[in-house]
Parts: C-alpha cells; structure tokens; sequence
C-alpha cells in the first residue's frame, strides 16, 4: 500500500510539474501586450507602457520568468495580480470558502441524488423507472445558467424564500444563500451519477450470485446492500471523483450567475482581463484539485472491493 | 447571461469611453420600458438610514485609486471618498470644494485658495503640500494616471502661501476649471499615500482622502463597506453606512433589487428596466447623460475613404429605431456627438447651430442614389463590444439597412476586452472600417470632446485631418469668453458634420433604480465624480 502510495505521490507531482509548465506557456500565446491591459484603455504614453513592462518583468525572457515563477509557487507565492495588485493567493483565498462551501454542498447533493435515483429506478423498472429517466434527460440537458434564471425567477422572486444574490455571513446564513446555486450546479450532473449508479445496479441486479442470495432467502434489503450496492460502487466512485473535482470548474458559471464572488468567478474575470498571474494559480489548483480527487478514489478502490487490493499487492 | 459583462466598464479611458448602461442580457428589446421621463428633481429625504446595500454592475473595483478612477466602478465609489477642488452639481454647475475660493488672475494662471480645517479620515489636516503632492502624483509618469493629460501644458505647481496653491500653463486653458472637479484633482493624503506605497488604493491597503464617507472594511471579493466621516466639513449625510456588492449578473442583480435585498444601482440592463419600472420596489429613475454611441470610421481605409460612403452610411442609421426599441426610448436621436446636454455655457449659441444641423432621419432612396454612384465599393468592415447587448443591436440594425442600400457590412464581434483595444493598440484597428462606440464627456464643455478629432490628438487615430477645423479648436481653447468659444465650437462642428467621419446615433439616458424606503438621489452622470450617496436618506 505505502508503495503504491508513493508511485502515486510521484505521479501527482510530475503530473502537476507539467500541467505548470504547459499553464505558464500557454499564457504566452495569448495574443496582445498585458501592458496594454495593465494600463486599461487609458491614453498611455509608449514611456508608461515601458514602465509598467519593466515593473512587471513582462519583457523578460520566458525561461526567467517560468523559473521564477516556479520558484514563488513552490513557496506559496503565487505572483501580484495584474489588475488587482494584490497577492494571487490572498485574492484566491479570500474567494475560496464560499467556492469550497458550493462545491461540498452540490458535491453533496450529486452524490446523494444521484445514488438514491439510481438505485430507485433500478429496483422499480417500469414507470418509476422511466419517469426517473426522463428527468435525468431534461436535467442533463438544461444549461447551467437557463436552470440558474428559472431557480431565481421560480424561488428568490416568486416565492421569496431564496436570496438572489451573494454569499452570505456565517454558516447558516451561507448554506441559505448558496442552496439554489448547489441546486443549479448539481441539477445537470445528479443526473450523470445517477445515469451511471443505474446501469451499474441494473448490471449487478441479474448477476448469479444475486439470484443465489436471493434463492437462498437472504432478505431483500440484504441482498440489495451487500450484493447489488457494494459490487456497483466501483463505476460510481469514479464517476464521482470526476464529477466532484470538474465542479470546481462548473462553478465558474453559476457563480457568475448568482453574483457570488468565488474562485470560479475570478477566473472567470482574470481570462477576461489576460490577469496571467491569476488564472496560472487558479489553472495549477483546478488541476490539483482533479489529480486529487482521482487519487482519492483510487485508495477508495480497495476498501469498496477488496479484489483490487489483492491485484495491486500481486501486481 | 452575459460573460463579458464585467470587463464592460472596467477599461474605460477617462474620456472616449463607455459610461453605461454595460447591460448585458439577451432579452426581447420589445420588453424595454414604454414611458421613459427624464427626473430632474425627487422628494428630499426626511430621515436617517442606519444601512443601505448597493450594488455595482459593473464588477468589483480593482482599486480605489482616485488617480485610477476612469472605471464605473472605481468612480462610482471614490466620489463619495474623495474630494476635488471644486465640485458638480447635478446641473453641472461648478461649486466650491476643498477649494474655497478658485481665481485666475490672468489666462494662464489658477489660484486655489484651501478650504481650512478639513481633515482627513485619520484627523490630520489637509494642507498645501497634500494638493500639490496629489496633482504631482496624477501627472508622474509611473502612476499612469488615466488623468494625466488634464495638466497637459502646466509649467507649475506651486505653494502661494499656507493654504494656497498656484497652477500656471505655458497658454490658456479653458478646460483646467472643468478638470478640478474630476479625479484629476482627488485630494489624497500624502503621508498616508506614500507611506502605504504600492498597496495604495488595494484591498488591504486602501486610501486617505477627506470624503463624506471613509472605508470601513473592504472584503476582497466580497463587499466593500463605507462608513459616515463624522468629522466631515460638509454637511452631515443621512446614510450612516452603504454596502457595495459586485454582482455582474443581470439576471440575479435585477433580482436582488425586485426582492429589496439591494436598494439600488445605477446603469441597469435595458432589458432589466421594464421589471425594475413595474415592480413596486422601488423606482426607475433617468437622467440626461453626456454619452453619445456613434458610429466612427477609419477614414484610412479605403473602402470609407469616399466621403459619399460615409455620407450614405450617414442616411442610412435608423437612429428613430434604435432609439425605440433598442433602447426602449431610454435614449434620444442626437444630430452631433455633443448633444444639448453637454452645452454647459452659451446655449442659444449651441442651440442656433445644432438647428441648422439636418434631422438624423433614415433616407435609404438618396443614400443608395450615393453608393450606386460611388461605384463599386468593397465589404465594410465594423466592430462592436459584444459585451453590451444594445451595441450588438446597433450593429445588427446597421447591417441591415445598409443592404437595403446595396452596401455589405461586416460585423466583428468583440469581447469587451479585445474591444478596448481598439483604443488603444494601433493592431486591433486593422482590416477594419471603423467600429461603435458609446463615448461620454466628462463635463458639458463639446470642446473637450471635438479636440480628440485634432492632428496630435491621442484619440485621432481614425484619420480626421481638416487644418480648418484644427484652426477653429486651438482659437477656442485659448478663448476665455464663453459666447466667443461657443462660436468658434459650433463652427468647427458643423464643418466636421460636413465629413461625415462620425455618424451620430442615440444619447442614452443616465439610470438608476432606487428602493421605495430611499429617496433623494436625482439620476445625473455627475455621480462619478460627486458624494451621490450624501443625498440620499428615508422617505419617512
């Protein structure tokens, strides 16, 4: 297992060494003079331009500036944001619990609507099966932000029970503004959980060792927890892991649309802006974020089906 | 939902630039408000208000720099920080500020005589050197002040006495009175200013000015929240304290601002207006803004290098349409960029010269008798923000009509931010033939604005060269007499509406929404640069 741990250890570190190397590059491909951007559209002289070029070491070569760059990441100093003049990770931090609050919420929901869904279309084929399959199409197939406008319009305006906008202070305060933006960042993707959670119990429902459970006359809710569940949850785990860690990106949109001020709605303005310093910090956490995730789930293998970790140790 | 919609206003230049109405949103034109009335007057507020919540459009302020403040959203909250040397009201007339008394001994010289016993936020007194030092920091360099050009031809600034500061310039300047009401002349504080040194004006530096309202606490990406200056010299506001949020959403703000759970913003989406009127909330209010949206061209380029082109193209706007249901009557046909509200002085002279000026009326018959003339004329090229969804109108009902008269255009859509180039970055504007703009004059002075078409000028990239018209403006700029400079700028005018360079749309209206338990604020473009919020209090 340590061993195991350790490769994967590896593999995250390089994986994360490269996705730098390709983040930092990519920002120069951009086209357009950030100076340009720094000075906004403002009548600046060419000898402004300059100034700002050399305060910022825009015109440095990129291998100096990647290695610096580096160099503050590895410290925890992710650089000055361009429009900000901030510190990028004062800027991120200070966004970051309301983004990591969203993404617990939905993730929460995802993986609890998601399972429950599927499960109960699974057991119940015929009408309840298809009503349930039905929704999951509409849902997957509304965008984001339409879901985002008819929660707004339906819940905050009409009924008055939701906040329309902002994060809110403390937790319970917080929970209450951030329910309709859970539900619209949840809605699309509960229905690829239980999409999956679906086919893996219906996969799992005619097996033979199911039918001799239940010729055994195991109890019913037995044979659906040990038998039908437990081998199922190896597709949903890791469809999970990639739904959990791709909110972090989904969140850009509904934070956008429910004017919360999150990490996803940084990024959103930094490409905007050609803020670099930003959406570098931001791109490396996303991928964190996914690496992590799938590392998660990996290690979650064995504990869901013992049969992997006897693999791993034979392999 | 409108991506964009944040880089909207933020990288406005201090002069040909976008105000407002950065209103995003894809709804129906035909949802926009019916009866649009301008209010030139509200009912004064009767009492306190512990709290209001505000929200700003245009996104969060990247900083609270006056010497920065050529953005919405910096603007919008700096006025009520910072104060200048004189003031506007929301007629535009000039007022005292920290500056008591301004005089000008001869054209070239400006004496400003310093209010006394104003403090700063943190109680230390404002003095002679904090003005000089704040005007000196707008003009260096390394500041890239948007304002630095206000003292373009300054030879001095001085200490006079001890609370007295002189500005000369190399020739008179009519413009310099206009300017100390702007963020040119925000007075900072210059111990604090340089003692926080780079975090000037950031989230966790802030700033120190004399303002009616100080910070108080600035979340970053959260809110900024002002508090009362209780040792203010002026008179005391009825808001004790004023929230700002930055939600960029049209969809969510206008939904915040139905439920109550924001009480106000100014520069709401056209397609918002409608609800925001109906609603029993609050009231939509309008004002008359300084901004003209035209249509500019290249004249370099060849395909607009025919003056019967752009005369045709001229004919061919229906300026009537747009102002309607682009709009939704929120914005008037204008014949000039500088329309009856910006003539601050000498208006019967302005006004004689704007009737002479022929209706902006569509003719498609005698524009398409110009094109048909002019021979074959290659596809012409505009570009537009996108970020706004009435200039991608403008653009569409452009389009189209101009086929009607057998020219192509083509449209180039840009993102707000690739958009601002334009201004900017001599590449962005190739290959085109010119592009939409909604411009905005700082103060009702046309000759500010007619000066960017001059040889020299920063903004005459789009090739208008008349040595009449450069004449006609460098004579006024020297002219002190009102009438006499009033003369020579709607001479200079008329022979650029000649050309046909620029082709004159709509002036939009200023807006704000205001929440039923607030009152006092009369809708005016100055709110960018005077304490807006000191006017507002309870209707009970």
């Amino acid at each position: 297992m340590l061993a195991f741990l350790g490769r994967r250890l590896g593999s995250l570190v390089l994986t994360l060494f490269v996705s730098s190397v390709l983040i930092f590059g990519s920002m120069y491909l951009v086209p357009g003079d950030p100076a340009t951007f720094l000075a906004g559209s403002t009548k600046t002289t060419p000898a402004q331009l300059d100034v700002l070029r050399a305060e910022y070491h825009l015109d440095d070569p990129l291998l100096q500036r990647y290695t610096e760059w580096l160099g503050g990441v590895l410290h925890g100093d992710f650089g000055l944001s361009l429009q900000y003049k901030e510190s990028v990770q004062d800027l991120i931090a200070s966004r970051l619990p309301t983004t990591l609050t969203l993404v617990v919420y939905a993730g929460l929901l995802i993986l609890v609507g998601g399972f429950v869904l599927g499960l109960v279309a699974a057991l119940n084929r015929g009408l309840v099966d298809k009503i349930i399959l039905l929704a999951i199409s509409a849902a997957v197939a509304t965008p984001v932000f339409v879901v985002g406008v008819l929660l707004l319009a339906v819940f905050s305006v009409g009924l008055g029970w939701f906040p329309a906008t902002g994060a809110g202070d403390g937790f319970a305060d917080r929970l209450w503004h951030l329910t309709l933006p859970a539900i619209a960042l949840a809605l699309s993707l509960i229905g690829a959980v239980a999409r999956i959670s679906r086919s893996s119990f219906v996969e799992n429902l005619h097996r033979d060792h199911v039918m001799v459970a239940r010729g055994r006359g195991v109890p019913e809710n037995q044979v659906v927890r040990r038998h039908i569940v437990r081998n199922s949850l190896g597709p949903i785990a890791t469809i999970a892991g990639l739904v959990v860690a791709g909110l972090i990106v989904a969140t850009t949109i509904v934070e956008t649309a429910f004017g919360l001020n999150g990490v996803g709605s940084l990024l959103q303005a930094s490409v905007a802006k050609r803020d670099f310093p930003v959406v570098q910090a931001i791109s490396l956490l996303v991928v964190g974020a996914f690496l992590v995730c799938n590392t998660i789930v990996d290690m979650l293998y064995p504990i869901i089906d013992p049969r992997v970790a006897s693999w791993r140790k034979a392999s | 939902m409108n991506i964009t919609r944040t880089t909207c206003a933020a990288v406005s230049a201090a002069a040909l630039m976008t105000l407002a109405a950065c209103g995003g949103g894809s709804s129906d034109s035909s949802a926009a408000p019916k009866d649009v009335s301008i209010a030139t007057s509200v009912p004064a507020p009767k009492g306190d208000v512990d709290s209001i919540t505000w929200n700003l459009p245009a996104g969060e302020p990247t900083t609270l720099d006056p010497a920065q403040s050529a953005l919405d959203s910096i603007s919008t909250l700096d006025a009520n920080l910072c104060e200048q040397l004189t003031t506007f009201g929301t007629d535009y007339k000039l007022q005292p500020s920290l500056a008591e008394k301004v005089t000008e001994p001869d054209d070239k010289t400006f004496v400003f005589d310093l209010r006394s016993g104003v403090t700063f936020w943190d109680g230390s007194p404002m003095t002679a050197d904090d003005v000089i030092y704040s005007m000196d920091r707008v003009r260096d360099e390394k500041v890239a002040s948007a304002w630095a050009s206000s003292f373009d031809g300054v030879t001095s600034i001085e200490k006079t006495g001890p609370m007295q500061v002189t500005v000369t310039f190399d020739k008179p300047n009519v413009l310099f009175k206009w300017y100390q009401a702007t963020p040119a002349m925000s007075i900072v504080s210059k111990a604090a200013t340089e003692k926080l040194g780079k975090k000037f004006g950031t989230a966790s530096g802030g700033i120190m000015c004399t303002g009616p309202y100080k910070v108080d606490q600035w979340r970053s990406g959260q809110d900024i929240t002002l508090v009362r200056n209780d040792s203010y010299w002026g008179a005391k506001p009825k808001v004790a304290k004023a929230r700002f949020t930055f939600d960029t959403d049209t969809s969510s703000s206008t939904s915040a601002l139905l439920r109550g759970d924001v009480d106000g913003q100014w520069t709401n989406a056209v397609s918002s207006q409608t609800k925001l009127a109906k609603s029993d909330a609050g009231s939509m209010l309008y004002g008359q803004s300084l901004s003209p949206v035209f249509l500019t061209t290249f004249t370099q380029d060849p395909a607009v290098k025919n003056p019967d082109i752009r005369k045709a193209l001229s004919m061919t706007v229906d300026v009537q349409g747009i102002a309607k249901s682009v709009y939704g009557g929120a914005a008037k046909p204008i014949k000039k960029l500088t329309s009856p509200a910006t003539w601050g002085y000498s208006k019967p002279i302005f006004q004689a010269a704007y009737d002479k000026l022929p209706e902006p009326k569509q003719n498609l018959a005698e524009a398409k008798k110009l094109v048909a003339a002019a021979g074959s004329v290659p596809p012409l090229t505009f570009a537009y923000d996108n970020g706004s969804a009435e200039d991608s109108k403008v653009a569409l009902s452009m389009q189209a009509s101009a086929k009607q008269i057998g020219l192509d255009i083509e449209l180039r859509s840009l993102s707000s931010t690739d958009y601002y180039k334009i201004f900017s970055d001599e590449e962005a504007r190739e290959g085109l033939s010119g592009y939409i703009v909604r411009g905005y004059l700082d103060f009702p002075e046309p000759l500010s604005y007619d000066l960017y078409a001059t040889q020299g000028s920063y903004y005459n990239y789009v090739g208008y060269d008349n040595p009449e018209y450069d004449k006609l403006l460098a004579e006024a700029t020297a002219t002190a007499d009102d009438d006499a400079r009033a003369t020579l700028v709607t001479q200079a005018e008329a022979l650029r509406s000649q050309d046909h360079y620029v082709i004159p749309i709509v002036t939009p209206y200023i807006d704000v929404f205001v929440n039923k338990r607030l009152t006092g604020l009369v809708p005016s473009q100055s709110f960018l640069y005077t304490p807006w919020l000191a006017s507002i209090g309870s209707t009970k």
